[in-house]
């Protein structure tokens, strides 16, 4: 089973390889780059905006390695408790209060749209294209080959998506230079990976069991 | 090597096959019917596709239902089209070669020597967005035996193909049944088939009508009455001389009493006296014709035979 869904996704992937697959997966990874370019042009604006207080929430306290209801050390404070992350390390960084917003907008844009866009771009119409294209039949006819061509075109879909989701967080953070970044990425990168994987799982039972009306059904249940 | 017993596929009221009872050894077959007969629901009954609601279907010893490895041994070639436009024939072929657990390189192998086999040898590196339709043909052909079944299931393969590619094609399959190797040939075309298995099952509606080699089939027809519509200048006088004769079982007026139908069970008589009437009363024929050798005519008479009629 595993020998005919890797043979289904090599060849999906290198039949996929077209030009309108490739400017429809630029866009998914350019939407996001958009919005966060424009935030960060505007970010000293947003900056003003923000109350003092707004971010003490877990959050802001995790990122500055404080438990929940610890009171925050200032510089002059005691020396002799642990200190909140070694030195070097990318959380202590000085954090900034646009970091929170950061995440919300890349948890938003990116696993919240591209990739919910991008499989349903992609997975619900799985069985019916090949239905439409009236090529089903040579596939139901080798074994296991409903279930391969079921599987390898879901690991293609969600590679599609994933790729377009991990290069899209990858520019965003870059441009957007919060004070976590890696571990925004790293967090941004793992969302994407589960959300291509649930997401795609979903939208692939949909495809299957309702493949006429996949698209609309799977667009509903957002 | 097919064995079908009592087998009936309903498509909810809809009769796709009907009670059909039959038992094929190794060989060559044409599974002949005009469309819409169930030809294509029986081919799918055989190659696991459908499940029949009524009966048993076994193919080389096993329900083909959900038996994968049974797909092993079949090659089917489909009549619907098939278009990948941006990938070649070889990458296509490989790729259904592969899936029945090939390595690639091999796939890629036996892809090549089957598309040479059907005449592909300088086009299966092109998109076969651009191919014609007799090329399309003969690419499904050549996914269908790639992978060296013992048994070919083909439904209509000659569609779309010009003189030249269906003698080819036919060339083809010849060589295949040479090789021992089981063949199920459908179509609507009966000396298509005729060229290629030695045996016919005819079908029409949902029913196996009559089963044998061609010489049988002539041979169950041989009594059945031929139609002969005629339309001339003096039909009922005509008429006449068919009734004198004793040439006719019976004689219909059509358009207005300017055609007649003969029917007769000596259509070679009727044939060689004509000509003497047609000098003797100096008629003039504008239209003869006879629907013996087609195949509706073929497959009435099967189901006037099959109703007690005739």
């Amino acid at each position: 089973m595993w020998h005919g869904a890797l043979v289904v996704f090599r060849f999906e992937l290198r039949r996929t390889m077209t030009l309108n697959r490739v400017a429809i997966w630029l866009l998914l990874v350019l939407f996001p780059v958009f919005i966060v370019s424009v935030m960060k042009y505007y970010e000293p604006e947003i900056e003003g905006e923000i109350p003092r207080d707004a971010f003490n929430s877990r959050q802001v306290r995790v990122q500055r390695g404080l438990a929940w209801g610890e009171e925050e050390h200032d510089g002059d404070g005691d020396e002799s408790g642990p200190a909140p992350h070694p030195r070097g390390s990318a959380a202590e960084a000085e954090p900034n209060p646009m970091d929170p917003i950061w995440g919300f907008v890349f948890f938003g844009l990116i696993p919240e749209v591209i990739t919910l866009f991008g499989l349903l771009l992609w997975v619900p119409p799985l069985v019916h294209a090949e239905l439409e294209g009236r090529t089903w039949i040579y596939l139901a006819v080798r074994p296991r080959g409903r279930v391969s061509v079921l599987l390898g075109k879901y690991l293609t879909a969600i590679t599609w998506t994933a790729l377009a989701g991990w290069a899209s967080t990858t520019a965003c953070v870059l441009i957007a230079q919060p004070g976590c970044a890696l571990r925004l990425w790293g967090t941004m990168v793992a969302l994407v990976t589960l959300a291509c994987l649930a997401y795609g799982a979903i939208y692939s039972l949909i495809g299957v069991w309702l493949h006429r009306r996949a698209m609309a059904i799977a667009v509903s249940t957002r | 090597m097919i064995e079908l017993q009592n087998v009936t596929k309903l498509y909810g009221t809809v009769i796709g096959v009907n009670d059909i009872t039959l038992s094929l050894a190794p060989g060559a077959y044409g599974l002949v019917g005009p469309n819409g007969s169930g030809k294509t629901t029986l081919l799918n009954l055989i190659t696991g596709q459908l499940r029949p609601t009524i009966g048993r279907v076994r193919v080389l010893g096993q329900s083909p239902w959900k038996q994968d490895q049974l797909l092993r041994a079949i090659g089917l070639c489909p009549a619907v089209d098939v278009l990948y436009p941006n990938v070649s024939a070889l990458e296509w072929v490989s790729y259904l070669v592969e899936l029945h657990g090939l390595s690639s390189a091999e796939a890629r192998r036996r892809a090549e020597t089957a598309l040479r086999e059907v005449g592909m040898e300088s086009t299966m590196r092109r998109s076969m967005g651009t191919y014609s339709l007799g090329m399309r043909q003969r690419t499904k052909l050549a996914q269908a035996f790639a992978h060296d079944p013992s048994l070919l299931i083909l439904d209509e393969p000659f569609n779309g193909l010009d003189p030249i590619g269906r003698h080819e094609m036919t060339e083809v399959l010849r060589r295949w049944v040479r090789s021992g190797r089981s063949l199920i040939l459908a179509s609507h075309i009966l000396h298509e088939v005729e060229a290629v298995s030695p045996s016919f099952l005819l079908i029409r509606g949902g029913r196996v009508l009559a089963s044998g080699p061609p010489d049988e089939i002539r041979a169950l027809l041989a009594d059945v009455p031929n139609e002969i519509r005629i339309r001339c200048n003096r039909p009922r006088l005509l008429a006449c001389e068919f009734v004198e004769s004793g040439l006719s079982e019976s004689i219909r007026f059509l358009d207005q009493g300017e055609t007649i139908l003969v029917s007769t069970r000596s259509p070679v008589a009727v044939f060689e006296q004509l000509p003497h009437w047609l000098a003797k009363f100096d008629l003039e024929v504008f239209e003869m014709r006879s629907a013996d050798d087609s195949l509706q005519r073929l497959f009435s008479s099967l189901m006037r035979i099959h109703r007690g009629e005739a």
